[in-house]
Protein backbone atom coordinates (compact mmCIF):
# COMPACT_ATOMS: atom_id res chain seq x y z
CA UNK A 1 0.00 0.00 0.00
CA UNK A 2 1.13 3.67 -0.69
CA UNK A 3 0.52 6.45 1.15
CA UNK A 4 -2.36 7.26 -1.44
CA UNK A 5 -3.48 4.13 -0.30
CA UNK A 6 -3.78 4.93 3.07
CA UNK A 7 -5.08 8.28 3.23
CA UNK A 8 -8.22 7.12 0.88
CA UNK A 9 -8.55 4.42 3.55
CA UNK A 10 -8.97 6.72 6.29
CA UNK A 11 -10.97 9.02 4.33
CA UNK A 12 -12.99 6.13 3.21
CA UNK A 13 -13.51 5.11 7.30
CA UNK A 14 -13.76 8.64 8.26
CA UNK A 15 -16.64 9.03 6.06
CA UNK A 16 -18.32 6.37 7.57
CA UNK A 17 -17.68 7.37 10.97
CA UNK A 18 -19.06 10.41 10.51
CA UNK A 19 -22.00 9.14 8.90
CA UNK A 20 -22.56 6.71 12.35
CA UNK A 21 -22.39 9.82 14.22
CA UNK A 22 -24.69 11.55 12.82
CA UNK A 23 -26.76 8.85 13.19
CA UNK A 24 -26.46 8.63 16.85
CA UNK A 25 -26.71 11.89 17.29
CA UNK A 26 -29.93 12.84 15.55
CA UNK A 27 -31.09 9.79 17.46
CA UNK A 28 -30.44 11.21 20.90
CA UNK A 29 -31.45 14.50 19.95
CA UNK A 30 -27.92 16.16 19.90
CA UNK A 31 -27.69 16.68 16.29
CA UNK A 32 -27.06 20.56 15.42
CA UNK A 33 -28.95 22.16 12.89
CA UNK A 34 -26.59 22.69 10.08
CA UNK A 35 -23.80 20.59 10.93
CA UNK A 36 -23.33 19.18 7.64
CA UNK A 37 -22.62 22.78 6.23
CA UNK A 38 -20.46 23.35 9.33
CA UNK A 39 -18.53 20.20 8.38
CA UNK A 40 -18.19 21.57 4.91
CA UNK A 41 -16.93 24.39 5.59
CA UNK A 42 -14.79 23.56 8.50
CA UNK A 43 -13.13 21.16 6.20
CA UNK A 44 -12.92 24.27 3.38
CA UNK A 45 -10.72 26.36 6.34
CA UNK A 46 -8.84 22.87 7.45
CA UNK A 47 -7.14 22.23 3.99
CA UNK A 48 -6.56 25.75 3.51
CA UNK A 49 -4.47 26.10 6.36
CA UNK A 50 -3.01 22.87 5.46
CA UNK A 51 -1.43 23.73 2.33
CA UNK A 52 -0.22 27.00 3.94
CA UNK A 53 1.23 25.34 8.04
CA UNK A 54 1.88 21.81 6.12
CA UNK A 55 4.20 23.67 3.16
CA UNK A 56 5.68 25.52 6.10
CA UNK A 57 6.83 22.43 8.16
CA UNK A 58 7.66 20.99 5.26
CA UNK A 59 10.45 23.98 4.50
CA UNK A 60 11.41 23.58 7.81
CA UNK A 61 12.68 19.86 7.58
CA UNK A 62 10.51 18.87 10.28
CA UNK A 63 9.25 15.84 8.96
CA UNK A 64 10.47 14.12 5.49
CA UNK A 65 8.66 11.78 2.83
CA UNK A 66 9.75 8.82 0.88
CA UNK A 67 9.22 10.16 -1.91
CA UNK A 68 8.45 6.70 -3.75
CA UNK A 69 5.84 6.39 -2.21
CA UNK A 70 4.04 9.67 -2.96
CA UNK A 71 1.47 10.39 -5.80
CA UNK A 72 3.92 12.99 -6.19
CA UNK A 73 1.36 15.79 -6.74
CA UNK A 74 1.72 18.66 -4.61
CA UNK A 75 0.08 21.62 -3.49
CA UNK A 76 2.76 24.11 -2.37
CA UNK A 77 4.47 21.78 -0.82
CA UNK A 78 2.57 19.80 0.95
CA UNK A 79 1.78 16.15 -0.72
CA UNK A 80 -1.98 15.77 -2.04
CA UNK A 81 -1.93 12.86 0.41
CA UNK A 82 -1.27 15.15 3.29
CA UNK A 83 -4.85 16.72 2.61
CA UNK A 84 -6.61 13.87 3.91
CA UNK A 85 -5.84 15.12 7.58
CA UNK A 86 -7.92 18.10 7.83
CA UNK A 87 -10.50 16.54 5.61
CA UNK A 88 -10.51 13.40 8.51
CA UNK A 89 -10.65 15.33 11.34
CA UNK A 90 -12.97 18.14 10.10
CA UNK A 91 -15.76 14.52 9.30
CA UNK A 92 -15.09 12.79 12.13
CA UNK A 93 -14.11 14.86 15.26
CA UNK A 94 -17.84 17.57 14.89
CA UNK A 95 -19.43 14.84 14.31
CA UNK A 96 -18.24 12.79 17.04
CA UNK A 97 -18.39 15.55 19.52
CA UNK A 98 -21.81 15.84 18.25
CA UNK A 99 -22.78 12.00 19.20
CA UNK A 100 -20.92 12.57 22.64
CA UNK A 101 -22.58 15.39 23.64
CA UNK A 102 -24.98 15.32 26.57
CA UNK A 103 -28.39 15.04 25.94
CA UNK A 104 -29.98 18.48 25.90
CA UNK A 105 -32.47 19.05 29.21
CA UNK A 106 -35.60 20.27 28.26
CA UNK A 107 -34.87 22.85 25.98
CA UNK A 108 -37.52 25.73 25.22
CA UNK A 109 -37.43 28.28 22.17
CA UNK A 110 -39.02 31.29 22.94
CA UNK A 111 -39.48 31.87 19.34
CA UNK A 112 -41.70 28.80 18.88
CA UNK A 113 -39.77 26.70 17.01
CA UNK A 114 -38.37 22.79 18.40
CA UNK A 115 -34.81 22.13 19.01
CA UNK A 116 -34.22 17.82 19.24
CA UNK A 117 -33.35 16.09 17.04
CA UNK A 118 -37.18 14.93 15.72
CA UNK A 119 -37.81 18.61 15.23
CA UNK A 120 -34.74 19.45 13.63
CA UNK A 121 -36.70 18.85 10.07
CA UNK A 122 -39.77 21.26 11.24
CA UNK A 123 -37.46 23.65 12.37
CA UNK A 124 -35.73 23.84 8.50
CA UNK A 125 -39.20 24.11 7.35
CA UNK A 126 -40.30 26.45 9.68
CA UNK A 127 -37.51 29.02 8.62
CA UNK A 128 -38.20 28.40 5.03
CA UNK A 129 -42.04 29.29 4.66
CA UNK A 130 -42.89 30.82 1.34
CA UNK A 131 -42.60 34.45 2.20
CA UNK A 132 -43.60 36.90 -1.17
CA UNK A 133 -40.61 38.41 -2.68
CA UNK A 134 -39.75 41.77 -1.52
CA UNK A 135 -39.66 44.46 -3.91
CA UNK A 136 -36.10 44.30 -4.11
CA UNK A 137 -36.23 40.71 -5.00
CA UNK A 138 -34.39 39.06 -2.09
CA UNK A 139 -35.42 37.20 0.43
CA UNK A 140 -35.74 38.62 4.21
CA UNK A 141 -33.62 36.75 6.40
CA UNK A 142 -34.85 34.78 9.55
CA UNK A 143 -37.25 36.46 11.57
CA UNK A 144 -34.53 38.07 14.04
CA UNK A 145 -32.75 39.93 11.16
CA UNK A 146 -33.68 43.40 9.82
CA UNK A 147 -36.39 43.34 7.23
CA UNK A 148 -34.91 43.60 3.65
CA UNK A 149 -31.68 41.68 1.83
CA UNK A 150 -29.99 38.75 3.34
CA UNK A 151 -27.39 38.68 4.71
CA UNK A 152 -24.60 37.15 2.98
CA UNK A 153 -23.59 34.07 5.44
CA UNK A 154 -27.15 33.43 5.19
CA UNK A 155 -27.37 33.26 1.60
CA UNK A 156 -24.12 30.89 1.36
CA UNK A 157 -25.38 28.95 4.14
CA UNK A 158 -29.21 28.38 1.68
CA UNK A 159 -27.20 28.19 -0.98
CA UNK A 160 -24.59 24.85 0.04
CA UNK A 161 -27.97 23.61 1.63
CA UNK A 162 -29.46 23.32 -1.50
CA UNK A 163 -26.43 22.00 -3.22
CA UNK A 164 -27.01 18.92 -0.96
CA UNK A 165 -23.61 18.52 0.90
CA UNK A 166 -24.69 15.00 1.93
CA UNK A 167 -24.42 13.87 -1.76
CA UNK A 168 -21.67 16.23 -3.19
CA UNK A 169 -19.35 12.52 -2.50
CA UNK A 170 -22.08 10.78 -5.20
CA UNK A 171 -21.51 12.93 -8.08
CA UNK A 172 -17.56 13.05 -7.68
CA UNK A 173 -16.67 9.75 -6.38
CA UNK A 174 -18.03 7.70 -9.53
CA UNK A 175 -15.68 9.91 -11.56
CA UNK A 176 -12.81 10.23 -9.41
CA UNK A 177 -13.06 6.08 -9.12
CA UNK A 178 -13.09 5.54 -12.76
CA UNK A 179 -10.76 8.19 -13.90
CA UNK A 180 -8.13 6.25 -10.99
CA UNK A 181 -9.27 3.13 -12.61
CA UNK A 182 -8.81 3.77 -16.49
CA UNK A 183 -5.27 4.91 -15.66
CA UNK A 184 -6.01 8.85 -15.98
CA UNK A 185 -2.63 10.81 -16.11
CA UNK A 186 -3.23 14.39 -15.85
CA UNK A 187 -3.58 15.18 -12.45
CA UNK A 188 -4.62 18.81 -12.81
CA UNK A 189 -7.16 18.04 -15.26
CA UNK A 190 -8.89 15.02 -13.01
CA UNK A 191 -8.91 17.31 -10.08
CA UNK A 192 -10.55 20.25 -11.73
CA UNK A 193 -12.60 17.88 -12.83
CA UNK A 194 -13.55 16.53 -9.02
CA UNK A 195 -14.10 19.89 -8.04
CA UNK A 196 -16.79 20.40 -10.58
CA UNK A 197 -18.21 17.24 -9.54
CA UNK A 198 -18.24 17.70 -6.05
CA UNK A 199 -19.95 21.61 -5.69
CA UNK A 200 -20.67 23.08 -8.91
CA UNK A 201 -22.46 20.13 -10.79
CA UNK A 202 -24.59 19.66 -7.36
CA UNK A 203 -25.50 22.97 -7.03
CA UNK A 204 -26.99 23.23 -10.46
CA UNK A 205 -28.83 19.61 -10.33
CA UNK A 206 -30.62 20.51 -6.88
CA UNK A 207 -30.71 24.43 -7.34
CA UNK A 208 -32.46 23.99 -10.62
CA UNK A 209 -34.80 21.16 -9.09
CA UNK A 210 -35.75 23.23 -6.11
CA UNK A 211 -36.23 26.55 -8.34
CA UNK A 212 -38.30 24.57 -10.42
CA UNK A 213 -40.30 22.04 -8.07
CA UNK A 214 -40.91 24.74 -5.21
CA UNK A 215 -44.84 24.56 -5.44
CA UNK A 216 -45.08 20.91 -5.46
CA UNK A 217 -42.31 20.78 -2.45
CA UNK A 218 -44.37 23.16 -0.60
CA UNK A 219 -47.10 20.12 -0.36
CA UNK A 220 -44.43 17.33 0.41
CA UNK A 221 -43.26 17.81 4.38
CA UNK A 222 -40.89 15.10 3.27
CA UNK A 223 -39.11 17.88 1.60
CA UNK A 224 -37.07 20.24 4.20
CA UNK A 225 -34.64 18.05 5.97
CA UNK A 226 -31.50 15.81 5.04
CA UNK A 227 -33.77 14.53 1.94
CA UNK A 228 -34.19 17.99 0.29
CA UNK A 229 -35.15 21.46 1.17
CA UNK A 230 -37.62 23.88 0.69
CA UNK A 231 -36.41 27.43 -1.27
CA UNK A 232 -37.84 30.23 -0.42
CA UNK A 233 -38.74 32.20 -3.57
CA UNK A 234 -36.35 35.03 -2.67
CA UNK A 235 -33.38 32.90 -3.71
CA UNK A 236 -34.60 31.56 -6.55
CA UNK A 237 -32.37 34.14 -8.87
CA UNK A 238 -29.57 33.80 -6.91
CA UNK A 239 -29.38 30.40 -6.50
CA UNK A 240 -29.95 29.98 -10.65
CA UNK A 241 -26.88 32.98 -10.95
CA UNK A 242 -25.07 30.66 -8.70
CA UNK A 243 -25.32 27.81 -10.61
CA UNK A 244 -24.58 29.06 -14.11
CA UNK A 245 -21.50 30.97 -12.74
CA UNK A 246 -19.95 28.15 -10.66
CA UNK A 247 -20.78 26.11 -14.00
CA UNK A 248 -19.38 27.96 -16.94
CA UNK A 249 -15.83 28.19 -16.30
CA UNK A 250 -15.18 24.43 -15.08
CA UNK A 251 -17.13 23.39 -18.27
CA UNK A 252 -15.41 25.96 -20.31
CA UNK A 253 -11.82 24.52 -19.68
CA UNK A 254 -13.20 20.54 -19.14
CA UNK A 255 -14.39 21.09 -22.76
CA UNK A 256 -11.28 22.55 -24.10
CA UNK A 257 -9.08 19.80 -22.35
CA UNK A 258 -11.55 16.78 -23.46
CA UNK A 259 -11.61 14.03 -26.08
CA UNK A 260 -14.21 14.12 -28.16
CA UNK A 261 -16.06 11.36 -26.33
CA UNK A 262 -15.45 12.99 -23.29
CA UNK A 263 -17.07 15.95 -24.54
CA UNK A 264 -19.88 14.34 -25.58
CA UNK A 265 -20.33 12.45 -22.17
CA UNK A 266 -20.25 15.34 -20.02
CA UNK A 267 -22.94 17.49 -22.21
CA UNK A 268 -25.04 14.30 -21.79
CA UNK A 269 -24.67 14.88 -18.03
CA UNK A 270 -25.04 18.82 -18.40
CA UNK A 271 -28.20 18.09 -20.22
CA UNK A 272 -29.15 15.00 -17.96
CA UNK A 273 -29.13 17.80 -15.08
CA UNK A 274 -30.63 20.61 -16.69
CA UNK A 275 -33.06 18.53 -18.51
CA UNK A 276 -34.45 16.66 -15.20
CA UNK A 277 -36.45 19.68 -13.63
CA UNK A 278 -36.39 22.74 -15.55
CA UNK A 279 -38.98 22.97 -18.66
CA UNK A 280 -39.54 21.88 -21.23
CA UNK A 281 -38.01 18.84 -20.93
CA UNK A 282 -39.00 18.22 -17.02
CA UNK A 283 -38.00 14.76 -17.54
CA UNK A 284 -38.22 14.22 -13.80
CA UNK A 285 -42.06 14.18 -14.29
CA UNK A 286 -41.77 11.55 -17.11
CA UNK A 287 -42.22 8.27 -15.92
CA UNK A 288 -39.58 5.89 -16.91
CA UNK A 289 -37.61 8.59 -17.98
CA UNK A 290 -37.63 10.15 -14.77
CA UNK A 291 -35.32 7.25 -13.42
CA UNK A 292 -33.06 6.96 -16.26
CA UNK A 293 -32.35 10.86 -16.32
CA UNK A 294 -31.81 10.56 -12.26
CA UNK A 295 -29.51 7.19 -12.93
CA UNK A 296 -27.87 8.91 -15.41
CA UNK A 297 -26.76 12.09 -13.21
CA UNK A 298 -24.56 9.86 -10.83
CA UNK A 299 -23.12 6.95 -14.16
CA UNK A 300 -22.06 9.59 -16.40
CA UNK A 301 -19.05 11.25 -14.36
CA UNK A 302 -17.78 7.56 -14.09
CA UNK A 303 -18.41 7.02 -17.71
CA UNK A 304 -17.14 10.82 -18.33
CA UNK A 305 -13.96 9.29 -15.67
CA UNK A 306 -13.16 6.37 -17.96
CA UNK A 307 -13.56 8.84 -21.19
CA UNK A 308 -11.36 11.58 -20.23
CA UNK A 309 -8.74 9.17 -19.03
CA UNK A 310 -9.04 7.73 -22.12
CA UNK A 311 -9.47 4.21 -20.38
CA UNK A 312 -10.59 0.99 -22.26
CA UNK A 313 -13.74 0.01 -22.82
CA UNK A 314 -13.64 -3.36 -21.82
CA UNK A 315 -16.04 -5.96 -21.23
CA UNK A 316 -15.44 -5.52 -17.40
CA UNK A 317 -15.69 -1.70 -17.45
CA UNK A 318 -18.69 -2.14 -19.46
CA UNK A 319 -20.42 -4.19 -16.77
CA UNK A 320 -19.56 -2.32 -13.56
CA UNK A 321 -20.98 0.92 -15.75
CA UNK A 322 -24.25 -1.22 -16.63
CA UNK A 323 -24.78 -2.18 -12.64
CA UNK A 324 -24.04 1.50 -11.94
CA UNK A 325 -27.07 2.43 -13.86
CA UNK A 326 -29.02 -0.73 -12.92
CA UNK A 327 -28.74 0.18 -9.56
CA UNK A 328 -29.20 3.99 -10.16
CA UNK A 329 -32.23 3.74 -11.61
CA UNK A 330 -34.07 1.19 -9.62
CA UNK A 331 -32.95 3.77 -6.57
CA UNK A 332 -34.69 6.61 -7.90
CA UNK A 333 -37.95 4.36 -8.73
CA UNK A 334 -38.18 3.02 -5.43
CA UNK A 335 -37.45 6.72 -4.11
CA UNK A 336 -40.89 7.31 -6.04
CA UNK A 337 -42.91 4.98 -4.64
CA UNK A 338 -43.05 6.96 -0.87
CA UNK A 339 -44.08 9.90 -2.79
CA UNK A 340 -47.51 8.02 -4.56
CA UNK A 341 -49.71 9.13 -3.09
CA UNK A 342 -48.23 12.70 -3.06
CA UNK A 343 -47.47 12.93 -5.96
CA UNK A 344 -50.64 12.18 -7.83
CA UNK A 345 -52.59 14.58 -5.25
CA UNK A 346 -50.38 17.04 -6.49
CA UNK A 347 -51.13 15.87 -10.25
CA UNK A 348 -47.10 15.39 -10.64
CA UNK A 349 -45.70 11.99 -12.58
CA UNK A 350 -43.25 9.76 -12.04
CA UNK A 351 -42.15 5.99 -12.53
CA UNK A 352 -44.40 4.73 -9.38
CA UNK A 353 -47.72 7.07 -10.02
CA UNK A 354 -47.84 5.34 -13.19
CA UNK A 355 -46.98 1.64 -12.66
CA UNK A 356 -48.40 1.87 -8.85
CA UNK A 357 -46.30 1.68 -5.64
CA UNK A 358 -46.34 -2.54 -5.68
CA UNK A 359 -45.12 -2.39 -9.26
CA UNK A 360 -42.16 -0.06 -9.19
CA UNK A 361 -41.15 -1.80 -6.11
CA UNK A 362 -40.91 -4.87 -7.57
CA UNK A 363 -39.50 -3.54 -10.60
CA UNK A 364 -36.86 -1.86 -8.79
CA UNK A 365 -35.92 -5.44 -7.02
CA UNK A 366 -35.71 -6.90 -10.26
CA UNK A 367 -33.75 -4.45 -11.83
CA UNK A 368 -31.44 -4.58 -8.30
CA UNK A 369 -31.05 -8.28 -8.86
CA UNK A 370 -30.01 -7.52 -12.72
CA UNK A 371 -27.36 -5.38 -11.71
CA UNK A 372 -25.90 -8.25 -8.70
CA UNK A 373 -26.30 -10.74 -11.89
CA UNK A 374 -24.12 -8.39 -14.40
CA UNK A 375 -21.87 -7.84 -11.73
CA UNK A 376 -21.31 -11.36 -10.93
CA UNK A 377 -20.88 -12.64 -14.55
CA UNK A 378 -18.88 -9.50 -16.01
CA UNK A 379 -17.09 -7.70 -13.49
CA UNK A 380 -14.34 -10.00 -13.19
CA UNK A 381 -11.91 -10.17 -9.88
CA UNK A 382 -12.38 -8.27 -7.57
CA UNK A 383 -15.16 -6.28 -9.32
CA UNK A 384 -17.66 -8.84 -8.81
CA UNK A 385 -17.31 -8.27 -5.23
CA UNK A 386 -19.41 -4.94 -5.63
CA UNK A 387 -22.25 -7.71 -6.29
CA UNK A 388 -22.58 -7.19 -2.61
CA UNK A 389 -24.08 -3.70 -3.08
CA UNK A 390 -26.83 -4.16 -5.32
CA UNK A 391 -27.75 -7.13 -3.23
CA UNK A 392 -27.65 -5.40 -0.03
CA UNK A 393 -30.00 -2.75 -1.77
CA UNK A 394 -32.21 -5.77 -2.68
CA UNK A 395 -32.26 -6.74 1.09
CA UNK A 396 -33.49 -3.28 1.96
CA UNK A 397 -36.25 -2.80 -0.47
CA UNK A 398 -37.52 -6.32 0.16
CA UNK A 399 -39.81 -5.92 2.66
CA UNK A 400 -41.63 -3.82 1.15
CA UNK A 401 -42.46 -5.59 -1.91
CA UNK A 402 -46.64 -6.04 -0.84
CA UNK A 403 -46.73 -1.74 -0.41
CA UNK A 404 -49.86 -0.55 -1.95
CA UNK A 405 -50.74 2.95 -3.06
CA UNK A 406 -52.45 3.58 -0.04
CA UNK A 407 -49.52 2.19 2.48
CA UNK A 408 -46.50 4.03 -0.12
CA UNK A 409 -45.43 5.93 2.63
CA UNK A 410 -44.15 3.08 4.49
CA UNK A 411 -41.58 3.16 2.40
CA UNK A 412 -40.25 6.09 3.50
CA UNK A 413 -38.67 3.51 6.23
CA UNK A 414 -36.81 1.89 3.33
CA UNK A 415 -35.48 5.50 1.83
CA UNK A 416 -34.02 6.70 5.19
CA UNK A 417 -32.28 2.91 5.08
CA UNK A 418 -31.13 3.49 1.91
CA UNK A 419 -29.67 7.12 2.47
CA UNK A 420 -26.99 5.26 5.11
CA UNK A 421 -26.51 2.33 3.66
CA UNK A 422 -25.49 4.25 0.69
CA UNK A 423 -22.40 5.14 2.65
CA UNK A 424 -21.69 1.65 3.92
CA UNK A 425 -21.84 0.74 -0.05
CA UNK A 426 -19.25 3.36 -0.57
CA UNK A 427 -17.25 1.81 1.85
CA UNK A 428 -17.33 -1.25 -0.18
CA UNK A 429 -16.84 0.33 -3.34
CA UNK A 430 -13.94 1.85 -2.18
CA UNK A 431 -11.66 -1.22 -0.86
CA UNK A 432 -12.64 -2.79 -4.28
CA UNK A 433 -11.34 0.29 -5.92
CA UNK A 434 -8.46 0.33 -3.70
CA UNK A 435 -7.76 -3.90 -4.10
CA UNK A 436 -7.97 -2.84 -8.07
CA UNK A 437 -5.59 -0.48 -7.62
CA UNK A 438 -3.03 -2.38 -5.58
CA UNK A 439 -3.00 -4.99 -8.05
CA UNK A 440 -4.67 -7.97 -5.92
CA UNK B 1 16.59 27.31 16.68
CA UNK B 2 15.87 24.15 18.93
CA UNK B 3 12.42 24.37 20.20
CA UNK B 4 10.89 26.87 17.67
CA UNK B 5 8.34 24.38 16.24
CA UNK B 6 6.96 23.05 19.86
CA UNK B 7 6.70 27.10 20.36
CA UNK B 8 4.68 28.02 17.73
CA UNK B 9 2.55 24.78 18.08
CA UNK B 10 2.24 26.11 22.30
CA UNK B 11 1.41 29.81 20.75
CA UNK B 12 -0.99 28.84 17.98
CA UNK B 13 -2.95 26.89 20.43
CA UNK B 14 -2.68 29.76 22.60
CA UNK B 15 -4.20 31.91 19.85
CA UNK B 16 -7.14 29.23 19.15
CA UNK B 17 -8.35 29.19 23.21
CA UNK B 18 -8.25 33.00 22.75
CA UNK B 19 -10.68 32.85 19.97
CA UNK B 20 -12.38 29.83 21.42
CA UNK B 21 -13.03 31.33 25.12
CA UNK B 22 -13.74 35.00 23.77
CA UNK B 23 -16.31 34.42 21.46
CA UNK B 24 -17.84 31.19 23.92
CA UNK B 25 -17.30 28.79 21.47
CA UNK B 26 -16.36 25.68 22.48
CA UNK B 27 -14.25 25.22 26.16
CA UNK B 28 -15.09 28.70 26.22
CA UNK B 29 -18.90 28.04 26.43
CA UNK B 30 -21.17 26.47 29.36
CA UNK B 31 -22.24 24.11 26.66
CA UNK B 32 -21.53 24.14 23.25
CA UNK B 33 -23.46 22.31 20.69
CA UNK B 34 -20.12 19.94 20.83
CA UNK B 35 -20.83 19.27 24.67
CA UNK B 36 -19.83 20.22 27.81
CA UNK B 37 -16.43 21.05 28.52
CA UNK B 38 -15.05 17.52 29.87
CA UNK B 39 -16.45 15.82 26.93
CA UNK B 40 -15.48 18.06 24.48
CA UNK B 41 -11.69 17.21 26.54
CA UNK B 42 -12.87 13.77 25.70
CA UNK B 43 -13.26 14.22 22.10
CA UNK B 44 -10.48 16.16 21.36
CA UNK B 45 -8.19 13.36 22.98
CA UNK B 46 -9.59 10.20 21.34
CA UNK B 47 -9.12 12.63 18.14
CA UNK B 48 -5.34 13.08 19.16
CA UNK B 49 -5.20 9.05 19.58
CA UNK B 50 -7.23 8.51 16.24
CA UNK B 51 -4.79 10.84 14.70
CA UNK B 52 -1.54 9.01 16.49
CA UNK B 53 -2.42 5.83 15.40
CA UNK B 54 -3.12 6.89 11.57
CA UNK B 55 1.03 8.85 12.33
CA UNK B 56 2.50 5.17 13.45
CA UNK B 57 0.72 3.02 10.80
CA UNK B 58 2.60 5.75 8.14
CA UNK B 59 5.56 5.78 10.05
CA UNK B 60 6.00 2.28 10.13
CA UNK B 61 5.12 1.55 6.55
CA UNK B 62 7.65 4.13 5.86
CA UNK B 63 5.98 7.15 4.07
CA UNK B 64 7.31 9.46 6.19
CA UNK B 65 9.42 10.01 8.91
CA UNK B 66 10.75 12.91 11.09
CA UNK B 67 12.93 15.52 9.58
CA UNK B 68 16.35 17.15 10.61
CA UNK B 69 15.34 20.64 10.95
CA UNK B 70 17.02 22.67 13.82
CA UNK B 71 13.30 23.65 14.92
CA UNK B 72 12.68 20.44 16.84
CA UNK B 73 13.77 19.75 20.06
CA UNK B 74 15.05 16.29 19.14
CA UNK B 75 12.83 14.20 21.72
CA UNK B 76 11.36 10.81 20.24
CA UNK B 77 8.59 9.16 21.65
CA UNK B 78 8.70 6.10 19.49
CA UNK B 79 10.72 6.04 16.29
CA UNK B 80 10.60 8.82 13.82
CA UNK B 81 7.68 10.25 16.36
CA UNK B 82 8.90 13.48 18.05
CA UNK B 83 7.40 15.04 20.92
CA UNK B 84 6.06 17.61 19.17
CA UNK B 85 3.62 15.30 17.11
CA UNK B 86 1.71 14.62 19.83
CA UNK B 87 0.61 18.76 20.69
CA UNK B 88 0.51 18.78 17.02
CA UNK B 89 -2.70 16.10 16.85
CA UNK B 90 -3.87 17.19 20.12
CA UNK B 91 -4.05 20.55 18.49
CA UNK B 92 -5.60 19.77 15.12
CA UNK B 93 -8.28 17.87 16.63
CA UNK B 94 -8.67 21.19 19.08
CA UNK B 95 -9.02 23.66 15.94
CA UNK B 96 -11.12 21.43 14.21
CA UNK B 97 -13.53 21.42 16.89
CA UNK B 98 -13.64 25.56 17.33
CA UNK B 99 -13.59 25.77 13.50
CA UNK B 100 -16.38 24.13 13.50
CA UNK B 101 -18.15 25.82 16.22
CA UNK B 102 -17.49 28.68 14.99
CA UNK B 103 -19.52 27.82 11.36
CA UNK B 104 -22.37 26.82 13.36
CA UNK B 105 -22.27 29.91 15.08
CA UNK B 106 -21.80 31.85 11.91
CA UNK B 107 -24.44 30.18 10.39
CA UNK B 108 -27.10 30.51 12.86
CA UNK B 109 -29.42 33.19 13.38
CA UNK B 110 -27.67 35.40 15.24
CA UNK B 111 -23.85 35.73 16.68
CA UNK B 112 -24.57 35.20 20.29
CA UNK B 113 -26.96 32.35 19.27
CA UNK B 114 -26.47 29.00 18.71
CA UNK B 115 -28.52 27.50 15.79
CA UNK B 116 -31.35 26.18 17.73
CA UNK B 117 -31.82 29.76 18.97
CA UNK B 118 -30.25 29.07 22.56
CA UNK B 119 -28.29 31.90 23.69
CA UNK B 120 -24.64 31.57 23.47
CA UNK B 121 -23.17 31.50 27.26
Amino acid sequence: MTYAGLAALVLALAALGHVVCRAVARSRGTLPENLGAATALTALVLLALTVVFDSAMIAADLFRFDASQLLGVRVGLAPLEDLAWPLATALVLPALAAAAAPRPAERVRVDGGTSSARGERLAATDVTLPRPATPAGTASGAPAEAPGRAPARRVLARLVGTARPVSWINTAYPFVAAYLLAGGSSWWLGIVASLYLLVPYNLAMYGINDVFDHESDLANPRKGGVEGIVLERGLHRTTLVAALVTNVPFLVVLLAAGTTLANVVLVVAVVAVVGYSAPPLRLKERPVLDSLTSSTHFVAPAVYGVALAGGAWTSEVLAVLAAFFCWGAASHAFGAVQDVRADRAAGIGSVATVLGARRTTRLALAVYALAVVVLLVGAGWPGRVAALVPLLHLVNVWPHRDVTDTTCETANAGWRRFLWLNQVCGFIVTLVVIAVLAGW
Amino acid sequence: MTGAYLAALLVSAAGVLAIDLRWRLLLGARRSPFGTRPRVLGVVGAGAALLLVWDVVAIRAGFYGRGLGDALVGVEVAPHLPIEEIVFVVFLAYVTLVVAAGMLRWLGRRRDQWPDGRDAS
